[in-house]
């Protein structure tokens, strides 16, 4: 907990270096001591102002010190009580694979569209102040990060904390110094997830690649042929050319620019870059190979999108190996967890 | 001297039928397929064609699994990290002592409560068995004594399930008032401390209530017992008169029972398996746990018997032919 030049933070028995504690809590707390005490916003109004930002920077702090935060479940918790677990066990195996970020996102994903942060904090739809003022300020800073580069990113914050320190800024200061620093028009982003509710989500909605349809002279072992109307499957028949079409689509409200990758089975890759805008996109290539996937925003720069899994699509499913693998896994809990039930009998 | 004779004579107890031994493990794997079907066909669903599938090879993605209990059921949502890590028994021991096991999704509980009825059975058939003793497992046999034993069997059941609701029931307010009692204390240690006491009370209370129940439902069979409330109570004479061999037998096994979880925990496989080889090999891995289980719960009923033998038994059960 932070109050002026002084904070304090809790640490358990037993817990195991790697599982984030005590270290998150005491870079978050001694944080505060920048985002509140010295840049003095109104937390009551305004709390994502000093509690995102601090969330950012705990984040950010805490993976440059550290590394990534294991997994730990605590058990032994005492019935009828809100304690935790007296017994942390660290779990190896289980972890964020894509972006470390992606833990404020399972925070944030189901108030993602609940209210406006833009609104006074005690205004919040309930159970949500501290996903929309924590998790998305510190989803929508490490998304500024991706976008601007570390350097502006740090720029803004720095400049930031300087003009207002011992100061009460308000959300359009932040917004103001960020423009001036990064020096473009950001209102395109801070309208949607400051002053708006809009959920990002993009999706790979189809991928196809079948023989280019041909009509005329093709090329077969150094003989021309005449070939009409629609290929088959076989790119031979249409000169050894593969017509893939990938519709990507915005599914949430949010606009965002992103990059729309195609890998081919012959190991080429193709990167598009889209506005995004639009609710949906045709990307047309013919190619001497299949696609064997398509990505959108491949290097996960927009880490508000709600719905990572659908942002790749194969052309073939394969999850049928990793559905049974942690289907046996999840159907052995099951079979114990029937047996404990025996020990009522 | 006695408690390890009765405990080898338990174990060989369990291990004599392997038949039987099948039989069980198959109660087990025909409740929980159709489940496991149905989560099987949501996680391959929710994972589709993505790329997804890459680091679910190598790990538990978080973020995937984050998706997935998002837009979940409450049964969906029973998949959780550690459910499919190398703790999942853990969690399971974890609901047993808080009494959460009947406060998860309806559909689990609904499943458990099968097993219950159906496990009574197949209780009934194996004490019908360890006592009879005969040569080689017949399920026609099996089946008959437990049938002959089943509805004694749930009356138990509903006679014990007061007793444990009370413990629970009484570790709902005990914790809470520790909690209350040392919310002032500075040292944890202290905390724990008080915390494992009030556990370990209940702990005692809960296999208190369990083993004079496997002796009511010993003297059930032996005894060839009408009423279950005075076989509940010659449970409880039994117990009380004979409080060191009773709780020796119980507590030599229930430490077992304990390291079961923690052997899988240590040495249990990974969750790197992306082979079909592999996946195979874990889930086989997984099922000799659950035999070893299954094995060491008719240890603890066989053992019991044998106790029951020496020193409880009134009237032995006559033969029965099997015709």
């Amino acid at each position: 907990m932070e109050y002026p030049t002084l904070f304090t933070a809790g640490t358990r028995l037993f817990n195991p270096f790697g599982g984030g504690s005590p270290e998150g809590v005491t870079i978050h707390e001694a944080g505060h001591q920048f985002w509140y005490a010295l840049v003095g916003n109104n937390e009551f109004e305004y709390a994502w102002l000093d509690e995102g930002l601090n969330t950012f920077s705990t984040s950010r702090t805490y993976n440059v010190a550290y590394g990534e935060e294991q997994y730990v479940k605590r058990y032994f918790k005492p019935p009828g009580t809100d304690m935790r677990g007296f017994f942390p066990l660290m779990l190896d195996g289980i972890r964020y694979s894509g972006s470390f970020w992606q833990e404020r996102m399972n925070g944030y994903r189901l108030a993602a569209t609940s209210d406006s942060q833009a609104i006074p904090t005690y205004m919040y739809f309930p159970s949500t102040g501290s996903k929309l003022s924590y998790s998305k300020t510190a989803l929508w800073l490490a998304t500024l990060e991706n976008y601007l580069g570390w350097d502006t990113l740090q720029a803004i914050l720095s400049t930031f904390f300087e003009r207002w320190k011992f100061r009460h800024p308000k959300p359009e200061d932040f917004f103001a110094v960020a423009e001036e620093v990064a020096d473009q028009d950001l209102d395109w982003f801070f309208d949607q997830v400051y002053r708006a509710a809009e959920e990002f989500d993009y999706a790979i909605e189809s991928v196809k690649s079948k023989s280019a349809a041909v009509e005329g002279m093709v090329d077969r072992e150094g003989e021309l042929e005449y070939v009409a109307g629609p290929a088959d499957d076989d790119a031979d028949d249409a000169g050894g050319v593969y017509r893939t079409e990938v519709v990507v689509r915005r599914v949430g409200g949010g606009i965002f620019p992103v990059d729309v990758l195609m890998v081919f089975e012959d190991g080429e890759e193709v990167r598009e870059s889209w506005d995004g805008r639009y609710r949906w996109r045709k990307f047309v290539e013919e190619r001497p190979s299949k696609l064997s996937y398509a990505v959108v925003d491949p290097d996960f720069i927009l880490l508000l999108d709600t719905n990572r899994t659908n942002n790749s699509r194969l052309r073939e499913s394969q999850a049928t190996l990793p559905a049974v693998k942690w289907t046996t896994r999840w159907m052995l809990w099951l079979q114990d967890f029937l047996a404990t039930f025996g020990f009522f009998v | 001297m006695t408690i390890l004779r009765v405990l080898m004579r338990g174990l060989n107890f369990s291990v004599s039928w392997p038949k039987m031994l099948v039989w069980l493990w198959l109660v087990t794997i025909v409740i929980a397929l159709p489940a496991a079907v149905m989560m099987g066909e949501s996680i391959r669903t929710q994972i589709g064609p993505s790329l997804a599938y890459q680091d679910l090879l190598i790990e538990l993605d978080l973020g995937w699994l984050g998706e997935f209990r998002d837009q979940a059921s409450k049964f969906e949502k029973s998949l959780t990290a550690t459910a499919v890590s190398r703790a999942m028994f853990l969690d399971n021991v974890e609901a047993w002592f808080s009494g959460r096991l009947f406060e998860v999704d309806r559909a689990l509980v609904a499943l458990g409560v099968a097993y219950i009825l159906i496990w009574s059975l197949m209780l009934a058939g194996v004490l019908d068995h360890f006592a009879r003793g005969p040569d080689r497992f017949q399920l026609g046999l099996f089946l008959s004594g437990g049938a002959e034993y089943w509805f004694r069997f749930l009356r138990l059941v509903v006679i014990s399930g007061v007793l444990y609701y009370g413990v629970y029931r009484l570790a709902r307010w005990l914790f809470p008032w520790i909690e209350e009692a040392t919310r002032d204390v500075t040292v944890e240690r202290t905390v724990l401390f008080w915390n494992l006491l009030g556990a370990l009370g209940i702990l005692f209370l809960l296999g208190l209530v369990n083993m004079i129940f496997d002796y009511a439902k010993i003297a059930t069979v032996r005894e060839r017992r009408r009423s279950m409330l005075l076989a509940s109570f010659r449970g409880l004479v039994f117990v009380v008169t004979h409080p060191l061999r009773t709780f020796g037998v119980y507590y030599a096994l229930a430490l077992v029972a304990l390291l079961l979880p923690l052997i899988y925990l240590w040495f249990g496989p990974g969750t790197g398996q992306s082979t079909w080889t592999s996946v195979l090999l874990v889930f086989v891995l997984g099922q000799v746990y659950l035999v070893a289980r299954l094995i060491l719960r008719l240890t603890f009923y066989g053992s019991q018997l044998a106790l029951y033998d020496l020193f409880g038994r009134r009237r032995t059960l006559e033969f029965r032919g099997t015709g």
